[in-house]
């Protein structure tokens, strides 16, 4: 299955190479935009490293993404996540992405997991950034990933950043933590500077606090964790 | 007025040297400089005759403090003057030193199709190494410019001035002249500048709109009215301070190659009538013009005498051209005051009786503020901002049908009588719909007397469209025999641009007949102004007398409105109709087929 949604990624590929003829001036390059988060925080004494990644390949209106995200801390990956996705501009602020995704943590012994995604990327009215992905699993699993995102200009310089991320889960899985429900709410305020209104490179920090429900907050209760988390964090966001 | 962003402000005035050496390599001519030029400051060189040599190639500069590689013509940015008589035929040759292809359109001249400059269009364009032949004959007098129709050329520096002295004599006198070339350098490269564009097309805005304003705004409109304009422009996913995509964050204005710290001189002696022959070469900056202290009178616009009007201040829409007549009448230096439309920063230059007197340098305005009449929205005179409930026409809007206007005020204007504008209402079934377009006019209308967003009610007496009327009477009195719609199309955040929807690359071309008159409407579905080009042929602006319609070459169509303009095809051939925003160009580009 994966194989075949593979080849399918690599036959898009090609049709978006194929359709783009260029008349006098390249109206519509093939561009490349790479945006980076890297966030250091504190995690019940722990020092963690976040990264999120996303970089996007293509034309205006269809583009492959890789989108990546996760945790390193105690020298282990926990909570990695990598995706390809094709993406496809279905209306003015949204498109619409078809992907696979592969998760992997070694810090409960190395292991890993397959999705297929499915999801709409966009800007809703007063500018939220959205970001509401299904995935499929192996062995019926599923999971829905909801990312709401705003900026706010305090100044030309001062960016604060809300977001709130959902997760819900179709079943639970052990290794992962995951119990089936509503499972996370991750609630963040970041205060960025963009230093001389330079919008491609912003040192922030900002405040997260991160609350678990349901089955999944009595399995982290289970292994020790409190279910909620709070934490100060400093970091970059950048791109180019 | 607060300085929101003063390090960037700072930047555009601390551009440090004009171009350097002016050495004119190849150059056979004689390149005496004008009398009537500066005599101090690095004034362009003046070529005359009918025979030239051109040689384009590359050039050091340093505007901003930072050498850079500019693409230069003889040696020098601006390009030389180019001085030509009407009923001349002038002989061009252009030798292309680049490494890539390269062509000059001269822009707004009156020539065989084969002439016109443009690459794929008019002829392959100039390859590395080789030299074109120009030759036509001039059948105009005026202002106009020439540039480079090759990729982002134009906005690395290849762009100068064309003054073509007339056979007949002026139909006003004056003592003096200058010519004035307005341009935007960045030391970005134009193709990183696209690049960033499509990737966060807000990324050039220094001012946006920031928590810190609403509180300004509160103060103004109080919380409810300043929410509510707030909360409009939040739910359409727009910006009302998006006036320009590229700004003075990265672009150094420039006045004939100075900077804004340098500044250009020109020199004048009391009491003379001074021509200013003004030229808006910038890549992607539309500039509001003025001299505090002196009226100017509007003699010609786009190279073509008009009625004589007194304004104190215009706007100068890209690869537009104004004559003004001004008349120091006492012992005083004079700021040329060219603010870009966003206020992100100016280009700088002093008339003065004496090298060593200074004037000041004014204030910049407020930053403009789009507002529903840009949006092409319903008109809301009658009942003030409290009362715009649903006035939006974005997709979404349009397609629930929220979008209905009254043309009340239209009505007298647009008869469909030559000179009046078109009578029918715009027909949004002509875009092609998709995820490229983000808004629909729905209410758009003509706005001739409206001077546009940033000039209305300033205090100042502001040129419009509608104050423009030829000096001669009308040259082809038909009615037109059939009439053509095009919308101006995008979507910002996606920083895409179209006409009717449709991009260059997929249209068909426009097809005329030869002999026609034709009337072309204009609908501006955009929250940007487009200064749309037509080749080859003038475009006559119905300003409201068919018996005196001016002829221009390059129409500001202001967001949310309409224009419409008369065009004769009588010219044969293949010719290019565009937004001169060079980074809009691309795509928002049509081919026009006279036959």
């Amino acid at each position: 299955m994966f194989r075949k949604l593979a080849a399918s990624l690599l036959m898009m590929c090609l049709f978006l190479f194929a359709v783009q003829g260029q008349a006098m001036f390249p109206d519509d390059p093939w561009l490349t935009k790479v945006k980076s988060e890297f966030e250091y925080l504190q995690d019940e004494g722990e020092s963690v490293l976040e990264w999120d990644i996303d970089i996007w390949s293509g034309r205006d209106l269809s583009k492959f993404w890789i989108k990546s995200s996760g945790e390193y801390a105690d020298s282990e990956f926990e909570d990695a996540k990598i995706e390809l996705v094709y993406s496809h501009a279905i209306s003015a602020y949204w498109d619409q992405q078809f992907g696979i995704r592969h998760d992997f943590r070694q810090d409960t012994g190395p292991d890993s997991r397959n999705w297929i995604s499915y999801g709409y990327v966009g800007t809703a009215p007063y500018f939220i950034e959205i970001d509401a992905r299904l995935f499929i699993g192996e062995e019926s699993s599923s999971q829905i990933l909801i990312e709401l995102e705003r900026e706010l200009m305090i100044t030309q310089e001062w960016v604060l950043t809300p977001e709130m991320d959902i997760v819900v889960n179709g079943r639970s899985n052990s290794t992962f933590e995951e119990g089936s429900g509503l499972a996370e709410i991750e609630f963040s305020l970041r205060l960025g500077y963009e230093p001389d209104g330079n919008r491609k490179f912003q040192p922030f920090f900002g405040l997260i606090t991160r609350q678990l429900f349901g089955a999944t907050r009595a399995m982290a209760k289970q292994n020790g964790s409190s279910g909620d988390d709070f934490a100060v964090m400093i970091g970059l966001h950048s791109w180019f | 007025m607060a300085l929101p962003f003063c390090q960037s402000r700072r930047r555009f005035v601390t551009g440090i040297a004009s171009t350097t050496a002016l050495s004119l390599i190849g150059d056979t001519q004689a390149t005496e400089k004008s009398i009537h030029t500066a005599q101090f400051g690095q004034p362009q060189p003046t070529l005359r005759g009918t025979r030239f040599d051109l040689s384009v190639g590359y050039q050091r500069v340093n505007f901003t403090g930072e050498a850079k590689q500019a693409i230069s013509i003889n040696g020098s940015v601006p390009s030389p003057i180019l001085r030509w008589k009407e009923g001349d035929r002038v002989t061009i040759d252009v030798r292309n030193s680049l490494a890539h292809d390269t062509s000059i359109h001269w822009h707004g001249m009156i020539l065989p199709s084969n002439m016109d400059g443009v690459p794929g269009l008019s002829f392959p364009g100039i390859k590395p190494g080789e030299t074109f032949r120009y030759e036509f004959d001039i059948r105009q007098n005026g202002t106009y410019w020439y540039h480079s129709h090759s990729g982002f050329q134009e906005q690395l520096g290849m762009y100068g001035a064309i003054v073509i002295d007339p056979k007949d004599a002026a139909p006003y006198s004056f003592d003096r002249e200058h010519v004035i070339v307005l341009s935007d350098w960045s030391d970005e490269d134009p193709l990183d500048v696209y690049a960033n564009l499509k990737k966060q097309p807000h990324i050039y805005n220094i001012d946006e709109r920031t928590l810190a304003d609403l509180g300004k705004d509160i103060r103004r409109q109080g919380i409810s009215g300043a929410l509510q304009q707030r909360a409009m422009w939040n739910h359409m996913r727009m910006s009302d301070t998006d006036l320009s995509d590229v700004t003075g964050r990265i672009y150094t204005y420039l006045m004939n190659g100075e900077t804004p710290a340098s500044g250009w001189v020109g020199m004048f002696k009391r009491g003379e009538k001074v021509l200013l022959r003004l030229i808006n070469a910038a890549a992607m900056t539309i500039f509001d013009v003025r001299i505090p202290g002196l009226k100017m009178t509007v003699v010609a616009a786009d190279g073509q005498y008009v009625q004589p009007t007194t304004v104190d201040e215009f706007r100068i829409g890209v690869a537009e051209t104004y004559d003004v007549l001004v008349e120091p009448s006492s012992e005083q230096a004079y700021t040329v005051f060219c603010q870009a439309i966003d206020r992100s920063g100016y280009a700088r230059g002093t008339l003065t009786p004496h090298p060593e007197l200074v004037p000041s340098v004014p204030e910049m305005d407020d930053s403009p503020v789009l507002s529903h009449v840009d949006m092409g929205m319903l008109h809301v005179a009658d009942h003030g901002p409290d009362h715009v409930v649903s006035p939006i026409c974005t997709q979404e809007h349009a397609d629930m049908g929220h979008c209905e206007m009254s043309s009340k005020e239209t009505q007298e204007f647009s008869t469909g009588k030559a000179g009046f504008g078109s009578a029918a209402k715009p027909s949004f079934d002509l875009i092609r719909q998709g995820p490229h377009i983000d808004m629909l006019a729905r209410g758009a209308q003509y706005r001739l007397n409206d001077p546009g967003v940033g000039l209305r009610n300033n205090g100042r007496q502001v040129l419009s469209y509608g104050d423009l009327f030829n000096l001669s009477p009308t040259i082809d009195t038909r009615e037109p025999q059939r009439e053509i719609e095009l919308h101006l199309t995008g979507n910002m955040s996606r920083y895409m641009w179209s006409i009717n929807g449709v991009k260059y690359s997929q249209a068909e071309p426009i097809l005329m007949s030869y002999g026609e008159r034709v009337r072309v409407t204009l609908v501006n579905n955009t929250m940007m102004n487009h200064p749309m080009h037509l080749h080859g042929v003038w475009s006559e602006v119905e300003t409201g007398d068919g018996a005196y319609i001016p002829r221009k070459h390059t129409i500001i169509v202001q967001p949310g409105a309409r224009i419409s303009y008369l065009v004769t095809a009588d010219a044969l051939g293949k010719w290019a109709f565009h937004c001169h925003l060079l980074y809009h160009m691309p795509s928002m580009f049509r081919e026009v087929h006279i036959t």
